[in-house]
Order: C-alpha cells, then sequence, then structure tokens
C-alpha cells in the first residue's frame, strides 16, 4: 500500500516535471515570451503572480480588446494592458488597464509592441518575482543535487546483498 | 535498475528542475501597477505661514485616476498615481516655533503619510540624490522611512502589517514637531494614495471613472517653549 502511494506520488511528479519541460521547450523554441505579472492593473483578467505569454504578432493581426505588452518608451520594463484603440494607419495604439480608471497616458508606436498574450498560467511569475538571483538558482539546484545523492546512497545502503533487481 | 540507469534518471530530474526553474526565475516583470492617464501630482504652496497665525487648515478634494498599493515593493509607479500637497512654512515671527502637522482623511481607503523637514540646502541636495531611485524618491523614501521606523517592513510584509506600521508611524509622527527658528522655513510633504484594495470594486474595465476622496490637512504652529497644541 505504501509503495503504490509512493509510486503513484513518483508517477505524478515525473509526469508534471515532463509536462513542465515540454511547455519550456515548446515556448523556447516558438519564441514565446514569458513574463511576471507584477501588478493587478488587469485584474480581475491578469492576477499579480500569473506569468503571461507573449507572441510577436504582425500589426495588422491586432484588435481593439487584445491584451499586448508594450515596452515602455523611456526606460527599461514593459507593461502588459488591452488594446483600447487601435490606428491602423499610422500603427499605433491606446491601451488601458482593466482595473485602471482611465487610458494610459502614452500612446505606443509598433515597434515598442512586444507581442500579444497568448494565455496566461496562474502562480507561475511568483517564481521569478520571489527568485530574482541566478544564485538562488544554482542553489536550488546544488540542494536538489545533494538531496537526490543523499537518498540514492540511502536506498543504495538498505539494499539486501546479492539484490538481483539491482544487477 | 542498474547505477548506470539510475544516475542518468537523477541527472535529468535534477536538470528537468533547474531547466523549468530557470526558465520561470528569468521571465521579466510586466504590468506596472497603475499606469495612468495624465499627472495628479499637485502641489499646493500653502504660502507663507505666519507663527502668529497658529492653525492652517485646507480641505480638499483630491481626484484619483488609478489606486496603488503602498507595500508593495514592486511597484514602481508609486509615484506616478499619488497626490503631493506641499506647504512651505515660514517663521516670519521673532521667536522658535514647533510646526506640527495633522491629516484627517475622510474614508479608510484613502492613505496618507507626511514628511515635515526644515528647509535647508542640505535636504534639498538629498531630495535631488534621492531622484535617481528606480521606483522614484516618494516610494522609495516611503519605503526607507517605514522600514527605519520598523524593521519588519520589508518585502513580503503582509498588508495587513503593512497598514499597522504606517498607522503607527502616523500617530508617532503627530506627536513630532519640527523647531522652526525665526527668520527659518520648515517643509511639509503630505502624500496621498487611493488604496487598491478599496477601492477596486469602483472601478470599471469598461467605463472611465475617478474615484474623489477628501482630507482635511492641518499645519499647526505653537510656540517652542511649551510646545501646546491647539485643538
Amino acid at each position: 500500500m505504501k509503495k503504490s502511494i509512493k509510486n503513484v506520488i513518483v508517477n505524478v511528479v515525473t509526469i508534471l516535471l515532463a509536462l513542465s519541460v515540454l511547455f519550456v521547450g515548446v515556448m523556447l523554441v516558438s519564441g514565446t515570451k514569458g513574463y511576471a505579472v507584477v501588478s493587478n492593473s488587469m485584474y480581475p483578467n491578469l492576477k499579480k503572480g500569473d506569468g503571461v505569454f507573449v507572441h510577436k504578432t504582425e500589426f495588422s493581426q491586432l484588435k481593439e480588446g487584445d491584451i499586448v505588452t508594450v515596452s515602455f518608451k523611456k526606460g527599461g520594463g514593459t507593461y502588459t494592458h488591452r488594446i483600447y484603440e487601435i490606428d491602423y494607419e499610422n500603427k499605433t495604439i491606446v491601451t488601458k488597464g482593466d482595473n485602471i480608471t482611465e487610458t494610459d497616458r502614452e500612446t505606443a508606436e509598433e515597434k515598442q509592441i512586444v507581442g500579444k498574450v497568448l494565455f496566461s498560467v496562474p502562480l507561475v511569475g511568483y517564481v521569478s518575482m520571489y527568485i530574482t538571483d541566478v544564485r538562488v538558482v544554482a542553489a536550488i539546484g546544488i540542494i536538489l543535487l545533494l538531496l537526490m545523492t543523499a537518498t540514492a546512497v540511502l536506498r543504495f545502503q538498505k539494499k539486501p546483498r546479492g539484490d538481483k533487481n539491482d544487477e | 535498475m542498474t547505477n548506470k540507469k539510475k544516475t542518468v534518471k537523477i541527472t535529468a530530474v535534477i536538470a528537468s528542475v533547474i531547466l523549468c526553474v530557470a526558465y520561470f526565475a528569468m521571465m521579466s516583470p510586466t504590468t506596472a501597477y497603475f499606469y495612468k492617464a495624465d499627472t495628479s501630482k499637485l502641489d499646493v504652496t500653502f504660502s507663507l505661514f505666519d507663527v502668529s497665525q497658529n492653525v492652517l487648515s485646507v480641505e480638499d478634494d483630491l481626484v484619483f485616476k488609478a489606486t496603488t498599493e503602498f507595500y508593495d515593493f514592486d511597484e514602481f509607479l508609486f509615484d506616478e498615481v499619488i497626490i503631493t500637497k506641499e506647504a512651505t512654512v515660514t517663521n516670519t515671527g521673532e521667536a522658535a516655533a514647533r510646526i506640527y502637522t495633522r491629516v484627517v482623511p475622510d474614508n479608510t481607503g484613502l492613505k496618507y503619510i507626511y514628511f515635515a523637514e526644515k528647509v535647508s540646502e542640505e535636504a534639498e541636495e538629498k531630495t535631488a540624490q534621492d531622484s535617481s531611485g528606480e521606483k522614484g524618491p516618494i516610494k522609495t523614501k516611503i519605503e526607507n522611512t517605514l522600514n527605519t521606523f520598523n524593521s519588519s517592513f520589508i518585502k513580503g510584509i503582509s498588508k495587513a502589517d503593512a497598514n499597522t506600521v504606517l498607522d503607527n508611524f502616523n500617530k508617532k509622527n503627530d506627536s513630532e514637531y519640527v523647531t522652526v527658528e525665526k527668520g527659518e522655513s520648515a517643509k511639509v510633504t503630505v502624500i496621498l494614495w487611493a488604496d487598491y484594495e478599496t477601492y477596486k470594486d469602483t472601478l470599471n474595465a469598461k467605463e472611465l471613472t475617478e474615484i474623489t476622496a477628501k482630507a482635511d490637512i492641518k499645519i499647526i504652529a505653537t510656540q517652542d517653549s511649551d510646545g501646546a497644541i491647539p485643538a
């Protein structure tokens, strides 16, 4: 019974991990960029902590109501808001956060548009909000490595001598 | 399972976990808190204030274009959505005076903090230096001030705890004063903002609306000798 529960857990974790790797692979290959939502300006449609996945889209394919990620004109950073008005002739858009009372101050030009939000995934944005240092990722890797090595060593030691399954 | 297979499996799992964690950890932040339509910063100078006129009271309608959260350390456009009221207080009398400040908002969704400082070249220079901060000099100053007041005011603090720190700071601030010598000036900066949690339901995705609130701001001058605060 105990072993079957353990097997179920291992299988679930393996499937989740495989799906995560597949997801990351597809995102990398397709050129889709992930962003962490750090505010509630698009609440309730996007919440703080969500991850949004953005793909470069031709300007002519954009329409009012689409959610787009736009680079600020000055300085770094991006914001992800809904297209409120679109001017196909001048290739500019006016955006607005769903949770903001007015449209954004700057009209965004085509070159500022990073892309259209394809979908969002709840909570994954918190990973980047809390892991802000490459050293933390490295530390997580080292801890995992140590834990798994320790587990493997313990399991190896517990095996009775001559266990054919281990051959 | 052979040791070789086990090693391959462990390596694959570790590599997968690191790949996934690294990918999600490296996602850039997006959606600035409340990117707003136009500047709502409103500088009001109360004109020269003679300490013989010992209470100056102003009640203003405040119109906010957006809400915000002061406790969110990731929020870098806070300075864009606040309303700032500045009062320059000059002691034109013959003796030193104490300057107190009081702010009474008309509802709990209207949050505030204020700073009363002597006007000096050093202070002006410091403000100019603070302006280089990424998230804006006012947000940076509020975070630093509250952290100095209570070291638990750090990234990750809950909203309720952050509001408690803010309330306690304001209470303490109410009992403090700036001593202004004859001919000297002090600057009182009141920073007000609309709280996101309170107002989020009034914001509408389809209609453009405004949030209005009121705050009674009093600047009180007393003699420096006893410092009794007038009612």
